[in-house]
C-alpha cells in the first residue's frame, strides 16, 4: 500500500483522537461547550442523563488514554521521531488494535442506536450519533486498519 | 423502528448478538493479522544445514538490503540458483552433486526465503521485498565473488526473480533457467491470490505456520517424492522464521510480472523452462504455451511424474537437462 496513503490515514485518526482528547480536557474543567449545561452535554454525547460520568478524574482518563491512542498512530506511520522508535513494535500493534477496536465497538454501537436496537434519549443523540459519531468511528476504523497494515 | 423492534423482540436480540460477534470476530482477525507472531523454531537446526556446515560448504554476503545466506560447490563457469519461496537451498540438494562435478554453482537463499535475512534491524519489509531490491542484492553478490557472467536460475519464485535479474542485467547473464518458474503475467492460484488481501493475507499465513500446514504444501508441490518427516522438518524450520513469514504476503503485493513479461521479447540471454506435467501450482496448460508464445527460441521441457518442485521429483532428469543446456 502506498506510503503516503498510509501516513494519511495515520494523521487523519490521530488529529480525531489528539481533537477528541483535548475536548475531554476541556470538559474536565468543567467547561460545558458546546453543550448549555453538564446535563444536555452527557446526553448529546453519552446518551445518557447519568452526569456523573463527566466526573473530571474519568474525563481526564479518557483525555489521556485519546492522546496516548494519537501518539501511538503517529509512532506507527513513523512521524513520531526518535520517540517513536523507543516504542517496541509489538506494543504499538496491540495500541493500535486497540484504537481500532474501540473504533469499531463505537461503531456498532451507533449502528444499534440508529436501528433502534437500542433506545436514543435525545433528538439531538440520536442525529450526532446517524450522522457524524458512526460514520466518523467507521471511517476512523478503516484508516486504523490501513495504519496496522503498515509493515 | 422501534415499534418494529418490540413487535419482534427475538429478531432485535439476534441482530444485536450478529453486530457483537461480528465486532470480536474483526478484533480477533485484527489481532491475528497484526499482533500475533507465530513462533519461530530457533531450537533446531535443519540436519541439511549442519551437513553443509561440517563441509564448510555454506555462507553469509551482506549484498544490498539483506545478509545472503549461500552454498558454494564445485568448480567451472558460475552458476546461480534461487530457491521458491517458502523453499530455501536445501529444495536443489538433489540436483547440485551432479551439477558440481562440472560446474561452480551457487545457491542463494532467495530474500525472504531459509536463513537469509534483511541487513536491517527493524526492516521496512514492504520497500526491502521488491523485484529491484532483490536484483541489487543478486548484483551485490556477483560483484563481491567476482562473478563476471552466470547462468541463473530457479524454481517457482525463485524463477522468476531470476528471471528479472537477467532481464535488467544481461550483461551479467549469459543463460536462464526456469523449473516451474514464475514471471509470466498469468493470476496465481487463488491461495496466493488471497494472501494479497489486506488482514486475511496476514492472518491465512500466520495460522498456516505449522508441520501439518508444511507437510501438506510439499504434498501438493511433489508427486513422486516421498514426503518424509525429514524432509518436512528440514523444510519447515526456516519456514517459521519472522521475515519469511512476512514475505508471503509482502512479495504477493508487491510483485507483479506484467513488467517481466513484457521484457521478455527484448532478452537475448537462451531459455531453458523445465515444468512438472502435474504441477497444480503453476498450471503448464497455461504457462508451456505462454513460454513459447513470448520466447519461440526457448527449449520447453516437460516433465512425467512431476510436480511444481520439479528438481524435487524428478532430480535426475532435471540435472541432466540442465548439463546439456549449460553445455550448449
Amino acid at each position: 500500500m502506498n506510503e503516503h496513503f498510509q501516513a494519511f490515514a495515520g494523521i487523519m485518526v490521530a488529529a480525531v483522537l489528539a481533537l477528541d482528547g483535548f475536548l475531554h480536557a476541556y470538559w474536565a474543567t468543567g467547561q460545558t461547550w458546546p453543550a448549555r449545561n453538564t446535563r444536555s452535554l452527557v446526553q448529546a454525547v453519552l446518551n445518557s442523563s447519568n452526569t456523573r460520568a463527566f466526573r473530571p478524574a474519568i474525563l481526564l482518563l479518557l483525555a489521556v488514554l485519546l492522546v496516548c491512542g494519537a501518539l501511538l498512530v503517529l509512532a506507527r506511520v513513523h512521524l513520531l521521531s526518535i520517540p517513536g522508535q523507543l516504542i517496541p513494535d509489538s506494543l504499538l500493534q496491540l495500541g493500535i488494535v486497540g484504537v481500532a477496536t474501540g473504533l469499531l465497538v463505537r461503531a456498532a454501537m451507533g449502528i444499534g442506536w440508529t436501528l433502534g436496537l437500542a433506545p436514543a434519549r435525545s433528538r439531538w443523540f440520536y442525529r450526532l450519533n446517524l450522522l457524524v459519531y458512526t460514520p466518523v468511528c467507521l471511517i476512523l476504523f478503516i484508516a486504523a486498519v490501513v495504519v496496522l497494515s503498515s509493515y | 423502528m422501534n415499534d418494529f423492534w418490540s413487535r419482534h423482540p427475538w429478531l432485535r436480540r439476534a441482530t444485536a448478538a450478529m453486530i457483537t460477534f461480528l465486532v470480536v470476530v474483526i478484533t480477533a482477525l485484527l489481532y491475528i493479522a497484526y499482533v500475533y507472531i507465530p513462533p519461530e523454531d530457533r531450537t533446531e537446526t535443519p540436519a541439511y544445514l549442519t551437513y553443509l556446515q561440517e563441509h564448510h560448504l555454506d555462507g553469509y554476503v551482506n549484498a544490498g538490503n539483506f545478509r545472503l545466506h549461500y552454498l558454494h560447490e564445485g568448480k567451472g563457469e558460475p552458476v546461480v540458483l534461487l530457491p521458491g519461496n517458502g523453499a530455501w537451498m536445501y529444495s536443489f540438494r538433489t540436483i547440485i552433486p551432479a551439477l558440481a562435478q562440472h560446474y561452480s554453482v551457487y545457491v542463494i537463499d532467495t530474500p525472504g526465503d531459509g536463513y537469509t535475512t534483511p541487513l536491517a534491524s527493524n526492516p521496512d519489509y514492504s520497500a526491502l521485498y521488491t523485484l529491484s531490491s532483490i536484483d541489487q542484492s543478486l548484483l551485490a553478490f556477483l560483484d563481491h565473488f567476482h562473478l563476471g557472467r552466470v547462468a541463473i536460475g530457479g524454481n517457482s519464485e525463485g524463477g522468476g526473480i531470476a528471471l528479472s535479474f537477467a532481464e535488467h542485467y544481461p550483461d551479467r547473464v549469459n543463460k536462464y533457467i526456469s523449473l516451474d518458474g514464475t514471471g509470466l503475467n498469468i493470476p496465481d492460484t487463488w491461495f496466493w491470490q488471497l494472501t494479497a488481501f489486506p488482514v486475511l493475507g496476514e492472518v491465512y499465513t500466520k495460522l498456516t505456520i505449522s508441520r501439518s500446514a508444511m507437510r501438506q504444501i510439499l504434498s501438493a508441490v511433489t508427486v513422486h517424492m516421498p514426503v518424509t518427516d525429514t524432509i518436512v522438518q528440514d523444510y519447515y524450520i526456516p519456514y517459521t522464521f519472522h521475515p519469511n513469514v512476512v514475505s508471503w504476503w509482502v512479495m504477493e503485493r508487491n510483485i507483479h510480472w506484467e513488467e517481466t513479461e513484457h521484457l521478455l521479447p527484448q532478452m537475448k540471454t537462451p531459455i531453458l523452462v523445465i515444468w512438472g506435467k502435474q504441477d497444480t501450482v503453476l498450471d503448464p496448460h497455461l504457462y508451456l504455451p505462454r513460454w513459447h508464445y513470448v520466447d519461440p527460441h526457448a527449449t520447453i521441457m516437460e516433465i512425467d511424474q512431476a510436480g511444481h518442485a520439479v528438481q524435487e521429483d524428478q532430480p535426475g532428469q532435471v540435472s541432466q537437462a540442465l548439463l546439456h543446456f549449460l553445455a550448449e
